[in-house]
């Protein structure tokens, strides 16, 4: 039971981080936004080396999750995102969240929830690290949290998109 | 091996990259139409709800069909002639088409013959009294009667918004309007 939860959640740790750094690498402006704002020095080298670290925590929560490196990038992550959260809220700042690597719609900033997630992604780490992996961990189930997250990706966000275009450009073929 | 799967979890990464990048053209792409709007979106039109179609000089035998799409289509726009064509591709029993600004019939025939539209189904609106009797003032345009009362009318910007009209059972529920207050019944305390 406790080494099915702890596959879980690192999977699912592990996907939201691969997500974001995706996002991230696809679409640079809204992070690098974000980093201007903080008025961070370097926001263009940054930015990739925020996704790319990204990646690298999500492939050590498959492939090595009880490994040290793996803990102190899982909770790096956290306190920098922590950090920046923090810091718009000693200056007092509206800091554009690009949450998850992607511009929010809502117009959501930096605050609070940043902060309330620093303790869950030391809880990831630490579940990572102690709970039992239950065989399921190793280099080759990282092609596999990328295909699923390939196939999620296409099935709710490049379908519906395509079709939508390919309805207006029917249209258009009409006029 | 441990190498090799590596490797390949790191090109499904970026398998991965490249989607979003795809996700986040398409999405461009839809900001670009509606900054420009140029997206076909259908816009309500505010009509008299008590019109019968016999009562706007259209046939009486209208007033009983179960689902009528009235169509107002004009000469003078080229988007009129582009739904009139997708009519002709995909006809339907349900439509009735209302022609304006024709001026003489001989070019109301005329037009309906270019886009090969059959004028047994067609009311050449010359005084324009049928859409005056709706207000309709904007072409393309629909009102949809059932049971010869009118359960919506909006502009239809493309063949593409007029095909959910066309049948009763593909009408999306998101189309139809509020239902109206259910009526008190007797013996009911209003608190």
């Amino acid at each position: 039971m406790l080494a099915l939860l702890g596959v879980t959640i690192r999977f699912a740790a592990a996907v939201l981080l691969l997500y974001a750094a995706a996002r991230k690498f696809a679409s640079p402006a809204p992070f690098r936004r974000t980093l201007d704002e903080l008025r961070v020095p370097g926001a263009r080298a940054l930015g990739p080396a925020v996704a790319s670290a990204e990646i690298v925590a999500a492939m050590g929560l498959v492939a090595a999750p009880r490994s040290a490196f793996t803990a102190i990038l899982v909770v790096g992550l956290g306190f920098c995102f922590a950090g920046a959260a923090l810091v718009a809220l000693v200056r007092g700042q509206r800091i554009h969240c690009a949450c998850y690597g992607g511009a929010s719609k809502s117009g959501a900033t930096l605050g609070i929830r940043q902060l309330v997630a620093l303790p869950v992604w030391v809880a990831v780490a630490g579940i990572a690290m102690l709970a039992p992996d239950g065989g399921i961990s190793g280099p080759r189930f990282i092609p596999a949290l990328g295909a699923g997250l390939a196939v999620a990706v296409t099935g709710f966000a490049l379908v519906p998109r395509a079709l939508r275009n390919r309805s207006y450009l029917k249209v258009l073929e009409t006029k | 091996m441990t190498f090799l799967w590596v490797v390949v979890g790191v090109l499904s990464v970026l398998m991965v990259i490249c989607l979003l990048a795809l996700v986040d053209q398409y999405h461009t792409l839809e900001l670009i139409r509606a900054k420009l709007k140029i997206e076909d979106n259908p816009q309500p039109l505010n009509v008299p709800r008590d019109r019968a179609p016999s009562g706007i000089g259209l046939p009486l035998e209208l007033d009983g069909k179960p689902h009528l799409v009235v169509l107002f289509l004009s000469t003078s726009c080229n988007t009129c002639r582009s739904i009139a064509k997708g009519l002709n591709d995909s006809p339907s029993p349900n439509i009735w088409v209302v022609l304006e600004h024709a001026h003489t019939a001989e070019r109301a025939l005329q037009w309906l013959d270019a886009v090969a539209l059959p004028a047994d189904r067609v009311t050449i609106d010359l005084d324009g009294s049928v859409a005056d009797a709706l207000t309709i003032d904007v072409t393309p345009s629909a009102v949809v009667f059932r049971e010869g009362r009118v359960l919506l009318a909006q502009t239809i910007p493309s063949f593409r918004q007029l095909t959910p009209l066309l049948s009763a059972g593909n009408m999306p529920p998101s189309l139809l309007p509020v239902k109206e207050l259910a009526p008190v019944e007797e013996g009911t305390a209003l608190r």
